[in-house]
């Protein structure tokens, strides 16, 4: 269904992070999520945007009937899982903070939700339908929406949060979940939840098991929010001190016991998570270490389970070397086909790409072909929304590399052979993917279009550039969309938008934008979101261009790893699901 | 007794002390006599020489675009085609050292040149004028010398941005501090000799005299240093390349070739890692060995503070 | 020499005055709002502009500063933006690491340096001192990274080992896991300094021992070992000792990188990112501890000096 914008949050948020193209491994180590297989002895996990998939009337409460895709098979796997041991992982960035709501790096987001859990989660299904994205259930064990308005979620009846003072083993209950959810539309301005959640009208616990939100105006992203990866469920007891951020106390598979700083964050196993016998790991250890060649030993050396990255910056033929050196590991290749990718943004404020045959120029001069062969067999090509979602463009969709077209619009817009355009496009080192201008800089040439690339600070950037400034002609950006159109389009495209870093104003689009917003119907949503999407690819505020993919080696006695097709859209990974074969001779 | 005697046998130099060098009547004689004494010396006095020709005539030793990428090509091995084999992302090793050659060579002229003229000029100052000048410039070393160069480094590449031209000031800048220390001392004792007097006495104005008679007289000094400089700045922009801040990716830096992710291949491509390292060290070998001989043969008295 | 003591303690204040404001003020003016990074998209310019009040930081930066000052002076150096948790926490994890780090790589630098220095001078033009300088020139021209980094990879791959490069604990927690973890970056670190400071030994005492007192020593029929060993190297061993200090300084700016290759929670890590961050509180701690740490040493090192050179008084 949807791709997960957890990336595009961060980067939004101009929080620091990989750049997904050189940060392979730390965007890699982000990137990993095992499948959601097991079921909490509930059947009825529904995908994320099919909540109107029967259009609902208002009034009518019976849920709608699990589709293939809906019937989480409980992984039978699962049944001969072991118990023991400690799962190592050497991640390049600290968590910043644990609480979620307010800090969403990769490292943060990692730590901590090993402790914390949602109402809804992102899953995947392997076996039926491996790359969609839909929504399961975690701390609700069903949901309904009731009417265009409003949800109902049943909550599981056996959670109870981490026995840590001062939270102290209490039931769960849904006065946290409306805890939760008021906190995180509420004011505090540190919060990176509030205009996802805003929506939100009101919260209700009529019992201790039954939450009801009701939206103020008809809003299809609503599911998708509430599985997204910061809404972590919270207790107040902790949340509303200072200590949440280097503390956290959850209903989680794994306890939190101590932060060494600039060292590791250590996990223990949760005797009493609501999912009975799980987890199976006893300890994890999340270790920081920021440089690849030192994560590449320790992997070499066996501390670590998973290693890996995105070639071309990590090789394939270095990810051959360790692999055939080593005889304990797995490969685990993942396409680019799931995820937004690189893209190139350009002010369409000023000169030159206020003129849009100028952008057009780059939609049709760029040699998509090459760009992906650089990017090795993984890589695909990049859309407003990830082609292999439900939302997603085809491949025909998007217009041919066509120099000759590109030539001639830039002739149109004025640039000749005697007075050839030449732009600077403003990077970051680290969000921008150096590999991308230089691609950029290298096929565009055909066109006769000269590219400088004009490098600043990675914080300066995100404020001058990125965070919608005004003084640069182009840029480029490794981007994830959202798992919800709504997320991944509206921010950034909208007029009014609050991500719309490229000024990009349209009155279609905003129309377009304004209708998916609230339309329940799959299918129509459907139709609405490829129109606009065709409307993004030829207005071109951006130019998508290509999505990497990823090249993983894990232990073969780390089972149940399952690399999310979605790629980095869980950066919490399910490693209550992951257990250690017992060793031979143990 | 031993050791007392060849000692004694060093002193001998090729020039006369205290004979400022702008008064040597025969290069060619001189350079031939540094050679025969000096063999380590005029070693590295060669390898400087190639890495400034090399570093000139780059564009036309290179055999190919630094900044091509090739997927077809990705790290293959030392061939015909590709004398230093090809990086992960197909270009060829050769000429980015070559390319990387004129950009060191910028970094250390530029920052040399501006650490040079800043710490020159306020040794000379404040060794001449004394006081309260004195007090005051020497404060302000002290500052520069306890701020530390990391930050100074971040904060010039955050506000004006990585280039080869940045990341070059802010090297001299980091550097300076330290010759204004060194030239100041016989700057001090210089200042006081009778003929310089009588100059003053005379009306001749103060920088008239620092500039006539002063500056010849440490120029000895400022050649040594600076050598030795030239080998630093490489190192330095190769550190803070490593760390992110050096000039952006298109640059073929060697210090930047050395901070790429795939360094670490060592089984396989090897290379990669190699020849920029070893271009690197040889560089600075060879700045350090001129450098030395330089200073045994200008003024053996610099051993202890050069 | 108490009175010297107290007279270039308080010539440091100007310095440090110096140095804290002139951090100050940079990392100010570099772009980047602290607070709209740390706000993120959803929030709005007022509330941008209320977080930066609150920060403190809409005031001149004169007043920032002297506010600063005032708090440091009783002990309060705010809170860490990015840590969320006093500086003084943070410095106390941090600062400790990258000292202990300065001071091994310092310890291996005289150890090796110095008697290996004095050999290469008492035997000089000999096949030692040509390959010990050979050496030493040569290990002043490898970049550290680059060694920091052959070190972790080529000897996995020659024979499966590599030093340690995760997890920490401080030596009086457990010692033999701290020297495990700290021998390897010190070594590292301590190379490039020892080769320095064996040339700058041999040079030193070459010089010292071609002077007249020498000449006496030697003329009164005392053995050469006494003659370089006790009189040779105690004054010989004056520029040693200052530049020593000066390594010391440059060391603690120079681990930065170790600290990256090796995964050690160091100040200089801490410190690239907090600039990076913009988390101004914690770059001005570690500007303070930086030039403090500068201005004793040079203080100590004078003090030696006026110890070993019976020449030199300090009144």
């Amino acid at each position: 269904m949807a791709e997960d914008g957890y990336w595009t949050a961060l980067a939004r948020r101009g929080v620091r992070r990989r750049g997904f193209l050189t940060g392979g491994a730390a965007a890699l180590t982000a990137a990993m999520a095992a499948a959601a297989g097991c079921s909490s002895g509930n059947n009825s996990s529904k995908p994320a945007a099919t909540a109107g998939s029967n259009a609902r009337v208002a009034g009518t409460v019976a849920p709608a009937p699990p589709t293939a895709q809906a019937l989480a098979t409980a992984d039978p796997a699962l049944a001969n899982a072991k118990r023991g041991g400690t799962f190592n992982i050497d991640q390049p960035d600290e968590p910043i903070s644990l609480d979620n709501h307010r800090q969403e790096t990769p490292g943060s987001i990692q730590a901590a939700n090993l402790v914390y859990n949602h109402l809804l989660k992102r899953a995947e299904d392997f076996v039926a339908a491996p790359g969609i994205i839909y929504v399961s259930d975690e701390l609700a064990s069903g949901w309904e929406q009731v009417d265009k308005l409003t949800y109902r979620f049943s909550l599981v009846k056996n959670a109870k949060w981490h026995n840590t003072a001062p939270v102290n083993g209490r039931p769960f209950t849904a006065d946290d979940v409306k805890y939760s959810i008021d906190r995180m539309r509420g004011s505090d301005p540190e919060l990176r939840t509030r205009s996802a959640w805003a929506p939100v009208d009101k919260v209700e616990a009529p019992d201790p098991n039954t939450v009801v939100v009701t939206t103020k105006q008809p809003y299809a992203a609503f599911i998708a929010i509430a599985g997204h990866t910061w809404s972590i469920i919270m207790p107040h007891e902790l949340a509303d001190t200072p200590d949440v951020n280097r503390k956290a106390i959850g209903t989680g598979p794994f306890l939190f016991k101590d932060w060494q700083s600039g060292v590791a964050l250590h996990f223990d196993r949760n005797p009493e998570y609501f999912r009975s016998g799980q987890p199976f790991l006893d300890h994890v250890v999340m270790r920081v270490v920021p440089d690849l060649g030192a994560r590449t030993a320790n992997f070499r050396a066996g501390e670590t389970e998973i290693w890996g990255g995105s070639p071309p910056t990590i090789p394939f033929s270095t990810i051959d070397e360790i692999k055939n050196s080593l005889p304990d590991v797995n490969e685990i290749k993942r396409t680019g086909s799931n995820n937004s990718g690189t893209k190139a943004f350009f002010n369409t404020t000023a000169p030159p790409f206020n003129d849009k045959r100028v952008r057009q120029a780059f939609l049709y001069g760029a040699d998509y072909d090459s760009m992906i062969k650089i990017f090795g067999g993984l890589a695909q090509r990049a859309g407003p929304m990830p082609l292999a979602s439900v939302w997603g463009l085809k491949e025909s969709d998007f217009p041919k590399t066509d120099v000759a077209k590109a030539k001639a619009l830039l002739e149109a817009a004025g640039f000749t052979a005697d007075k050839p355009l030449r732009v600077k496009t403003t990077i970051s080192r680290q969000y921008s993917g150096p590999a991308v201008s230089q691609i950029l800089q290298q096929v565009m040439k055909p066109v006769g279009v000269t590219i400088d690339i004009d490098q600043i600070e990675d914080t300066a950037w995100i404020t001058q550039v990125y965070r919608g400034g005004q003084n640069y002609q182009m840029t480029s950006f490794g981007d994830w969309s959202w798992e919800d159109p709504d997320r991944g389009l509206y921010a950034y495209f909208h007029s009014d938008g609050n991500a719309n870093n490229t000024h990009y104003t349209s009155t279609q689009a905003d129309a377009l934008l304004e209708q998916q917003r609230g339309e329940f119907d799959l299918d129509a949503r459907k139709k609405i979101v490829r129109d606009l999407q065709l409307l993004l690819v030829d207005d071109a505020p951006n130019v998508w261009l290509v999505s990497t993919g990823t090249d993983e080696l894990a232990r073969k006695r780390f089972r149940n790893y399952k690399q999310m097709q979605m790629g980095n859209s869980n950066s919490y990974r399910e490693w209550e699901n992951c257990w250690f074969d017992p060793l031979p001779n143990s | 007794m031993a050791t007392a005697e060849r000692a004694a046998r060093d002193d001998r130099l090729v020039f006369a002390p205290d004979t400022p060098a702008t008064s040597i009547v025969s290069w060619p004689l001189a350079v031939a006599r540094f050679c025969r004494r000096k063999p380590l010396g005029a070693f590295g006095g060669a390898i400087t020489l190639v890495l400034i020709v090399m570093a000139i005539v780059h564009p036309w030793i290179a055999t190919h675009d630094p900044n091509a990428l090739n997927p077809n090509e990705v790290l293959h091995g030392i061939s015909g085609r590709h004398y230093f084999g090809t990086d992960n992302y197909g270009r060829d090793v050769y000429s980015r050292v070559v390319y990387g050659a004129w950009a060191s060579l910028e970094v250390s002229i530029i920052s040399v040149a501006i650490g040079t003229a800043i710490g020159t000029a306020i040794g000379v100052v404040s060794g001449y004028f004394g006081g309260a000048v004195d007090m005051v410039l020497q404060r302000v070393v002290d500052a520069a010398l306890a701020f530390p160069g990391l930050i100074l480094a971040i904060a010039l590449v955050g506000l004006v941005g990585p280039s080869v031209k940045n990341v070059s000031i802010a090297i001299g800048l980091v550097t300076f501090p330290s010759l204004s220390r060194i030239v100041r001392g016989p700057v001090l004792s210089i200042k006081e000799q009778p003929y310089l007097e009588a100059a003053r006495s005379t009306g001749a104005n103060s920088l008239r005299i620092m500039v006539r008679h002063i500056l010849p007289n440490i120029t000895a000094i400022i050649i040594v240093v600076v050598t030795a400089r030239f080998g630093t700045a490489i190192l330095v922009e190769s550190s803070l390349s490593f760390l992110g801040l050096g000039p952006p990716p298109p640059t073929a830096t060697w210090g930047s070739m050395l901070s790429g992710d795939a360094i670490y291949i060592m089984q396989t491509a090897w290379w990669l890692a190699f020849f920029p390292g070893a271009a690197i060290t040889l560089v600075v070998l060879g700045f350090n060995l001129f450098g030395d001989a330089l200073r045994d043969v200008l003024d053996p008295r610099l051993r202890g503070r050069a | 020499m108490s009175t010297y003591i107290l007279r270039r303690l308080l010539a440091s204040i100007p310095v440090l005055v110096l140095v804290t404001f002139g951090a100050f003020a940079l990392i100010r003016v570099i772009p980047g709002d602290l607070a709209a990074l740390k706000l993120g998209n959803d929030a709005t310019p007022q509330e941008i502009h209320d977080y930066r009040v609150k920060l403190g930081l809409t005031d001149p930066l004169p007043v920032q500063y002297i506010k600063w000052i005032g708090h440091a002076l009783t002990g309060d150096f705010g809170q860490s933006q990015w840590e969320y948790r006093p500086v003084a926490n943070v410095v106390r994890d941090k600062f400790p690491v990258t000292l202990e780090l300065a001071l091994l790589a310092v310890v291996i630098s005289t150890v090796f340096a110095i008697p290996l220095g004095i050999l290469s001078a008492v035997r000089q033009d000999s096949l030692l001192d040509q390959s010990l300088r050979f050496t030493a020139i040569l290990f002043l021209a490898i970049p550290s990274f680059w060694l920091a980094i052959l070190l972790i990879t080529l000897p996995q791959i020659w024979f499966g080992w590599k030093p340690p490069l995760t997890g920490y604990a401080t030596p009086w927690h457990d010692p033999g896991m701290n020297f495990r973890r700290m021998i390897w970056p010190a070594l590292v670190l301590g190379v490039g300094s020892a080769a320095f400071v064996l040339r700058l030994m041999r040079s030193s005492l070459l010089e010292i021992l071609r002077q007249d007192f020498i000449r006496t020593a030697w003329s009164k029929g005392l053995r050469e070992r006494t003659v370089v060993l006790r009189h040779g190297v105690k004054v010989g061993l004056i520029p040693i000792v200052t530049v020593l200090g000066l390594q010391f300084s440059v060391l603690l700016g120079g681990a930065v990188i170790a600290e990256q290759v090796f995964a050690l929670p160091g100040m200089g890590r801490s410190l690239l990112g907090a600039v990076s961050r913009r988390d101004y509180p914690l770059v001005q701690a570690y500007v303070l501890i930086f030039s403090l740490v500068y201005l004793l040493m040079n203080l100590l090192v004078d003090l030696l000096y006026g110890y070993l050179d019976p020449r030199i008084t300090y009144s």
